[in-house]
Order: C-alpha cells, then sequence, then structure tokens
C-alpha cells in the first residue's frame, strides 16, 4: 500500500490534527505545572483498554472492537485514575509527585497483568490491541480517523473557546480563586481534556509516548517566544509538524510504529528550537552576548578617545602661561564638540584581531570614519556618543565613591563593568542624584586620566 | 437600627472569624470593622495569620466559624468592589505573558467567561500600567522586569479593576527603597480617590509615616484603630512577646493529638 492512497493521507490528516490538540492542550498542561497528569491518564488508559476488550469479548465474542468502544473503557480508566491522584494529593503525609506515581504505577501493573490476559484469549482480534503499546496509525480504518479527528478538533475548539479563563488560572490561581473564578471546575475542565487528547491519541502514539507528544511541543515552543499566544500556536505547530512527520516515516516503513516515529520527531524538533530558537535559542544568546561584547568595545573605543583628547588639553592647559588658551581645536572637543571630528585613540589592551570587526561596525554605525591620510576618525556623532559613553561612567563611578563609598580607584574599575548596563532612564536617574554640573557637557572625571595621552598630542 | 447603616458603609466587616488549617486553628474569633478611606496596615510575626485573614475574609479558605461583609453584602455579591493582590512571590514569573496580559486580568471580572481581551480592556491595562510608571515596558515578559516593577505589575492589575477595596499582601516584600515609596505615594492617591487599602506589613518603623490604621494581629486581634492609638508598648509587647505560646500548643495538640504537647 502506497502511502500516497486516500485512506493513509485521511489517517496522515487525523494524526496531524491529533498533534496540533497535543501540543495546545500541552501548553496549558505545562503552564498550569501538570504535566505529570498527562503520564497518569495515559498509564491508567493501557488497564481501561484491556479491561474494555475483555468485557467486549464477554459482551460479544469474536466481535469487532470499536475504536470507541475502547477510548471509552481507557477514559474511564483515567478518570479513576485522575480521582485516585487528587484523593492522594490531599492526603497529609504524602506530596506532589507520590500522589502522582503510585496510582501510575498501579495502573501500569494492572494493564500489563490485563494484558496477558488478552493475549491468552482464543479471540483473534487480540493482536490490534497492540497498537496501544506503541501506535500504529495505519491499522486506523476510515471511520476511526473521522471519529478521531472529530473529537480532537472539538476539544480544540473548547480549549481555544476557553483560552482566556486557563490562561488566568494556570498564573495565578489565587487571585483568580479571589475574582470569583471557578478555579476547581476549569481545572477538571483542563484535566478531562487531556484525557480526552491522550485517549484518542492511544492508537496512534501508544500509551508510552503520548506523554511526551503533551510536553515536548510546549517546551520547544518556549525557545521560540514568550508572547502568549504565538507560544501557543507555535506549541501545536510543532506537535502538528511532528505527527505528521512521524505519520509519514512510519507509512513508508511497515517495520516502524507510528508513537515511536513522532516522537522522534518530537524530539528532533526539540533539539532545533533549542539551538535555533528565536528567542532564547543557543545560537540567539550566543550571537546576543556577541553583539553585546562588540558594543562594550566599542564604546571602551570611544571613551578611550575622548578621554585622551581631554586629558591632553589639560596637559596643554597647564603649560601654556597665564593668558594663553589651547587650540581651539582641542579645546572646542571638550566643551563643545559640534562639527569636530577627533582623531582615534586605541585603548591600550585592544586585541588585533577584533580591531577590524569593530572598525567595521563603528563605521556601519556613522561613528568612525577613515580620513584622507588614512587615519581613523571618530565623526562628530562618534564624538557626541563618545561623550554620552565618558558622561554615563563617571556618572556610575562618582555614584559608587560618593553614595557607595568606593575607593576611588575601585570606582573606576567597577564602572568600567556597570556602565554598560545603563539605560537612558538610569543615567537621567543618576543626573538627578547627583546634581552634578554639566558647564562641559560631561563631567570631570573623579580621578587622574592614564590614557596615552600622548598620542592624541602628537602631530598631524 | 443604626447598625446597618454603619455597617454599609464600612468596607469590610469580619465578625466572630475563626480559620484552620486542617484541625489547627490559625485565627480565632476575628472581629473587626475596616474604617472607609483609609490605608489601613496589618502587622504581626511570622505565622501570626495575617495573609490567611485576607484570604479567609474574601473566602479563598474555607472560614470554621464567623463571616466577612463587604460594604454589606457578602463578597460574591460585590467581587469587582474588591481587588486582592497576592504576594509576588505566589506565581511563576516565566510565565510567557507580558507586563499588560498580566494588568488585563484586572478587566476579565468585567469581560466575563469566554469573550476575549477587548480594546477596552487593553486601554484600561495600559492605563493602570502608566499610572504605576510601568507604561514603557508594558510589552516586556514579566521574567524580565526587576522585582519592584514586578510588584507594581500586580498593583496595576489591581487598578485596572477600579475596585473600592484593595487587598494587599506583603507588596513592600522585596522591593527596593524607591518602589517602596512609589507604591506608598501610589496608596495615598487611592485613599485621597476615596478608596479603602487594607495591607498586609511587616515593617513596623513605616507603620506610622505610611499608614492611617494599625491592625496587630497574633492569632487573635490585639488592637486596631488609628496608628498613634494602637502603636503602644503594651499593645506591641502583646502582639510580639511569647505570650501565645498556650494557644499555640493547643493549635499543635488540635493538630498532632496529645503527646504533640508541649
Amino acid at each position: 500500500m502506497s502511502w500516497l492512497s486516500y485512506n493513509s493521507l485521511l489517517v496522515l490528516a487525523g494524526t496531524t490534527l491529533l498533534g496540533a490538540a497535543c501540543g495546545l492542550i500541552g501548553f496549558f498542561l505545562t503552564l498550569r505545572r501538570q504535566a505529570l497528569l498527562s503520564d497518569v491518564i495515559s498509564h491508567a488508559a493501557l488497564p481501561g483498554v484491556a479491561l474494555a476488550f475483555i468485557v467486549g469479548e464477554w459482551l460479544v465474542p469474536n466481535g469487532q472492537r470499536s475504536v470507541l468502544w475502547l477510548a471509552g473503557g481507557a477514559l474511564f480508566a483515567s478518570a479513576i485514575a485522575v480521582m485516585i491522584c487528587s484523593t492522594l494529593q490531599r492526603l497529609r503525609p504524602l506530596r506532589g509527585d507520590a500522589a502522582f506515581g503510585i496510582p501510575l504505577g498501579g495502573f501500569l501493573a494492572v494493564g500489563v497483568v490485563l494484558f496477558s490476559v488478552v493475549q491468552q484469549m482464543p479471540s483473534g482480534n487480540a493482536a490490534g490491541l497492540e497498537s496501544y503499546l506503541f501506535g500504529r496509525a495505519a491499522a486506523l480504518s476510515t471511520n476511526d480517523v473521522f471519529l478521531l479527528g472529530g473529537l480532537a478538533a472539538g476539544v480544540l475548539v473548547v480549549c481555544l473557546v476557553c483560552q482566556k479563563e486557563l490562561l488566568l488560572v494556570a498564573f495565578d490561581p489565587e487571585h483568580a480563586l479571589a475574582q470569583g473564578w471557578p478555579v476547581a471546575r476549569l481545572d477538571a475542565l483542563l484535566t478531562a481534556m487531556v484525557a480526552c487528547i491522550c485517549v484518542l491519541a492511544l492508537p496512534m502514539v501508544g500509551f508510552l509516548l503520548v506523554v511526551a507528544l503533551m510536553v515536548t511541543p510546549p517546551a520547544a515552543a518556549r525557545f521560540w517566544t514568550h508572547r502568549t499566544g504565538l507560544m501557543m500556536a507555535v506549541s501545536s505547530l510543532l506537535g502538528m509538524l511532528a505527527a505528521g512527520a512521524g505519520t509519514i516515516v512510519s507509512g513508508m516503513s511497515e517495520q516502524v510504529p507510528t508513537g515511536p516515529a513522532i516522537v522522534l520527531f518530537a524530539t528532533l524538533l526539540f533539539i532545533v528550537s533549542a539551538i535555533c530558537g528565536a528567542s532564547h535559542g543557543w545560537i540567539h544568546r550566543w550571537w546576543s552576548d556577541r553583539r553585546q561584547r562588540s558594543e562594550r568595545a566599542l564604546d571602551d573605543l570611544l571613551r578611550n578617545t575622548y578621554e585622551a583628547h581631554e586629558a591632553a588639553q589639560d596637559r596643554q592647559a597647564a603649560l601654556l602661561p597665564a593668558g594663553h588658551d589651547v587650540a581651539p581645536e582641542i579645546k572646542n572637543a571638550g566643551v563643545e564638540g559640534a562639527g569636530i571630528e577627533l582623531p582615534v585613540v586605541y585603548p591600550p589592551h585592544l586585541r588585533e584581531t577584533g580591531l577590524q570587526a569593530l572598525k567595521r561596525m563603528g563605521t556601519s554605525r556613522g561613528f568612525l570614519r577613515l580620513d584622507s591620510r588614512g587615519k581613523w576618525r571618530l565623526t562628530t556623532l562618534g564624538v557626541q556618543r563618545a561623550k554620552a559613553v565618558v558622561l554615563r561612567h563617571r556618572l556610575i563611578e562618582l555614584y559608587l565613591i560618593e553614595h557607595a563609598e568606593f575607593p576611588p580607584d575601585q570606582g573606576d574599575r567597577t564602572a568600567d563593568l556597570l556602565e554598560h548596563a545603563l539605560g537612558p532612564h538610569t543615567v537621567d536617574e543618576l543626573k538627578e542624584i547627583l546634581r552634578v554640573d554639566f558647564g562641559r557637557g560631561v563631567v570631570r572625571s573623579p580621578h587622574p586620566l592614564e590614557t596615552n595621552a600622548a598620542e592624541a598630542m602628537a602631530p598631524k | 437600627m443604626i447598625e446597618p447603616m454603619v455597617s454599609s458603609e464600612s468596607p469590610l466587616v469580619i465578625h466572630d472569624m475563626t480559620v484552620a488549617y486542617g484541625r489547627k486553628p490559625v485565627l480565632w474569633n476575628i472581629d473587626y470593622v475596616a474604617p472607609a478611606r483609609k490605608l489601613i496596615a496589618i502587622v504581626g510575626p511570622n505565622g501570626a495569620g495575617k495573609s490567611t485573614l485576607l484570604k479567609a475574609a474574601l473566602g479563598m479558605i474555607p472560614r470554621q466559624s464567623g463571616s466577612a461583609v463587604f460594604y454589606g453584602k457578602p463578597y460574591a455579591a460585590i467581587r469587582p468592589k474588591v481587588a486582592y493582590v497576592p504576594q509576588r512571590s505566589s506565581v511563576d514569573w516565566d510565565f510567557p505573558a507580558s507586563a499588560l496580559d498580566v494588568a488585563v486580568m484586572g478587566w476579565y471580572g468585567r469581560l466575563g467567561w469566554f469573550r476575549p481581551v477587548n480594546r477596552a480592556a487593553r486601554t484600561a491595562a495600559l492605563a493602570a500600567l502608566e499610572q504605576v510608571g510601568l507604561g514603557d515596558v508594558a510589552q516586556r515578559q514579566i521574567g524580565q522586569l526587576s522585582g519592584g516593577q514586578q510588584q507594581r505589575v500586580f498593583l496595576a492589575r489591581a487598578l485596572a479593576q477600579d475596585a473600592d477595596l484593595y487587598l494587599m499582601d506583603e507588596p513592600f516584600a522585596a522591593v527596593d527603597a524607591a518602589t517602596e515609596q512609589s507604591i506608598v505615594s501610589m496608596l495615598q492617591l487611592l485613599r485621597d480617590r476615596g478608596k479603602t487599602t487594607i495591607v498586609v506589613h511587616h515593617d513596623l518603623q513605616t507603620v506610622a509615616e505610611y499608614f492611617d490604621e494599625l491592625l496587630l494581629l497574633n492569632l487573635r486581634l490585639v488592637a486596631a484603630g488609628a496608628v498613634s492609638e494602637v502603636m503602644t508598648p503594651q499593645n506591641l509587647k502583646a502582639t510580639y512577646g511569647g505570650q501565645l505560646s498556650i494557644l499555640d500548643a493547643v493549635g499543635q495538640r488540635m493538630t498532632f493529638g496529645p503527646s504533640g504537647s508541649k
């Protein structure tokens, strides 16, 4: 049978729909921190399915067991397991995970026993139950697919209609309770939807791996965004992709059960998300770290240049006899800086390797330019930016010395670390707190500058 | 009868309220009438039942006996007029929501079931965020906000609700001095607009400076009234001194049986 036949395309549509539903409901489930619940439900479904089979066999020997009948059994057993869980949770000496672990193990044990009973039964239809272990989507009939898909779509709709309420309860159940929202009933609704989706997904994914399809897509979605609606969409999309790809692969090879194939793709998507995710992915973080480092290096270059020229100006002023003034070019750079360009003075510890990239970045920002003599200069914009950077550094330094009682030499070094984290808002606040005089555009450094001022004085 | 007139004026009347966790009582026979249009502090040592008092009054934990009446009505009938601000540590701040998403939740009661967030809700929430000085970080994920900003997001959520009575659980816990000041001036502004605020507070030093009324609590109500009248050495000793060891021991025995007694 080609996997492109009508039936297998239908199966593909059904599994992708269920995958989307798993991703969506899993998103709400993990936000409510109840991921273990899906584990309990799927494990409890196993004895439910077996029991439904045995009862069916007893009622109608050798009859065809409909998927709905078996799902009903699974749902029934899951409901009992959930009730046991919530009872155990209220029991005093037990805490969280134990309350989930005990019924999970118990139901699994009963399930395995019942399954071995089923396998010894004379009925020829027992083989169909195998699909509940690891999932075999291809074994589903057209009617089954319509049924499962239709029910999944129904749950999807309920979930979307109630999303505001579900999110409210997931974020702050106390506040929701105080506002009069029926938190317990909304939790019950979520549990019921999880149980439905789990049970519907059983014949496709198998009881062991349903939980993976519920937990992995929402976890992966966290790497892509932190906006609620978008994360919800990404989570269902990833569930859909995994289910679709897994179904296709297992459809091409008779040997691979659907469940593991789907979960394999879900895991793969998780790894891809962790690496490439647009919001918290590894590449994104690496890139923004790198970007931040070069921003800092550029700021350091600008500040060094400015301070070197400032120091040169001071030295020149000290050497001049009284009544004479410093060269207007240097003076203006310190005082107004409008229309003035300054030759770049490199910080002493700058590494050669990063310098080219730094110059490129400075040029693209309009802070640096190469003059006709092949020397790098700070543009007018660059001088302005340098002033802002110097001011920022000195404000935090002054603050550390005056308000945090740092010794002056330590203040400078700590300011080196802090200055890059200061936003414009903090700078304004610092100005207000320190009440410094802005006659020169920047404040004077609280300590003598040790820059390579000689370079700035060098004749052009 | 004059009594009902008075009680319908008072934002919160607690009558003979006893609260227990399991079998252990944590609040005994509280009787309290909150004055309207005041800033009220609830102060007491750890485990005095301060947060429990708010939660039990709101019916979030069952009362063993007694009643709490808001503006002369049961809470269920007057919910929109009462805003509750839980402790900041009670939620997961990694939750995928922006400051605006959280503030908008204060408007959910008005939206009702199934109605998606609309423009009116968003406008109200944004206005509330601007009121607490967070207008420019409205779109930021709540995990990226500082502790003080997170507390103010909670405040904005309550403001968006536009209630008449605000019940706040430790809004000053782990916030910096500047945030504390801005929250206090916010509360004073609310009072000037005729609102009542009851705040669980932990710092005796600032009570006189921030609040009009004080409620001293340690398993029972020690004293309540204007700050200047209540803040007496005797009252403070009764609240913080170890005089309640008997009550505590009885509570222990009610939980674990006679063998658990001291």
